[in-house]
């Protein structure tokens, strides 16, 4: 099994001086049969931009990264700030280089724990499904720690712990990936109900 | 790897030369991220200089327009890094609604919509734009 070089680091600095057994990251159950784990001298490893994703602790992306071609079409989630959000440009943050593939549920501020989003930097007021297509080379992994530092959270209150257990997909430079992520209208996206992402709002 | 660069204009003139039209997704000043890191991404369009602020011009890299200025009071101490730059030290800069200064020995102060606060700096450079 191949993993990122930056695991055993960032988990040693995520666990302090303790004793760490570096258990090697399993490919998750929810892929078998969708995706391949890639090796690092396969010759699309490259594409994943895995070196963007894997950060250390306290700074968010992942905490270690598995490389994967996707063999079946997937829908993958992001939360957004909305259609009515936009920058002075008009733009919006509908897409981007973080996804789940694992359906948005429960409340929102769950989801943002569970994904270390800080909330300066995603109101998480929309949803958006999109496919990932088969064919597409991505990285994913568990969520790493954001430190209150990191969240820029004056009161130093704001902070995440890394999570093991809901796994993130990174889509390196979306906009220019169009033969591998492709996403419907914003027409199709939904409100979601803070209580229940899963919902629209009511 | 520093480059011995000591003046704004130096500065001004390395970025112009080699990081124009580079894209990145982590932008920070010390060790607070202005924006998820790598969920967007930007690249640096222009450079200026109005006096010791360097005015860094951004825009999105996916082609959608502008995305305002960095700005940058006192650079001092630009890095080269793998995927990006870094200046080691700087009085005050800001982007957005969002502003960071030094204060006092090892600690920086910055304020955002939500307030005002204290960090160590630990280490960090002033300003990092990177993947």
């Amino acid at each position: 099994m191949i993993r990122h070089i930056s695991w055993l680091g960032a988990s040693l600095l995520a666990l302090g001086t303790a004793c760490v057994q570096a258990d090697p990251l399993a490919f998750p159950a929810s892929l078998q049969g969708k995706a391949v784990e890639l090796a690092p001298n396969d010759p699309d490893y490259a594409r994943a931009a895995v070196e963007y994703a894997v950060k250390p602790a306290g700074q968010g992306g992942v905490s270690a990264a598995l490389v994967v071609k996707i063999t079946q079409d997937i829908p993958v989630y992001r939360m957004w700030n909305g259609p009515g959000d936009v920058n002075a440009q008009g733009n919006t943050n509908r897409l981007g280089g973080w996804w789940s593939y694992d359906a948005p549920h429960g409340p929102v501020d769950g989801y943002r724990v569970a994904y270390e989003i800080c909330r300066d930097w995603n109101k998480l007021k929309w949803v958006a499904t999109c496919t990932l297509k088969a064919g597409a080379v991505v990285a994913i992994g568990p969520g790493q720690s954001v430190s209150a530092q990191t969240c820029g959270d004056p009161t130093g209150a704001e902070q995440y712990p890394a999570n093991p257990v809901d796994w993130q997909t990174f889509v390196n430079k979306p906009w220019a990936r169009t033969s591998e992520l492709s996403c419907p209208p914003e027409s199709a996206d939904y409100q979601a109900d803070p209580l229940d992402i899963a919902k629209p709002k009511p | 790897m520093s480059v011995s660069l000591d003046t704004p204009e130096d500065i001004a003139n390395w970025l112009r030369r080699h990081f124009v039209g580079q894209t990145f997704g982590c932008v920070r000043f010390w060790q607070f991220a202005l924006v998820r890191p790598n969920d967007q991404f930007f690249q640096l369009a222009s450079v200026t200089l109005a006096g010791d602020r360097l005015d860094l011009h951004l825009r999105h890299a996916d082609g959608q327009g502008e995305a305002g200025v960095v700005s940058v009071w006192q650079p001092m101490g630009l890095s080269p890094r793998p995927h990006g730059v870094a200046l080691s030290a700087a009085a005050r800069l800001s982007w957005g609604n969002s502003e960071a200064w030094q204060a006092g020995e090892g600690q920086y102060r910055i304020r955002t919509p939500r307030g005002e606060g204290g960090f160590a700096i630990e280490g960090a450079p002033a300003l990092t734009l990177e993947c």
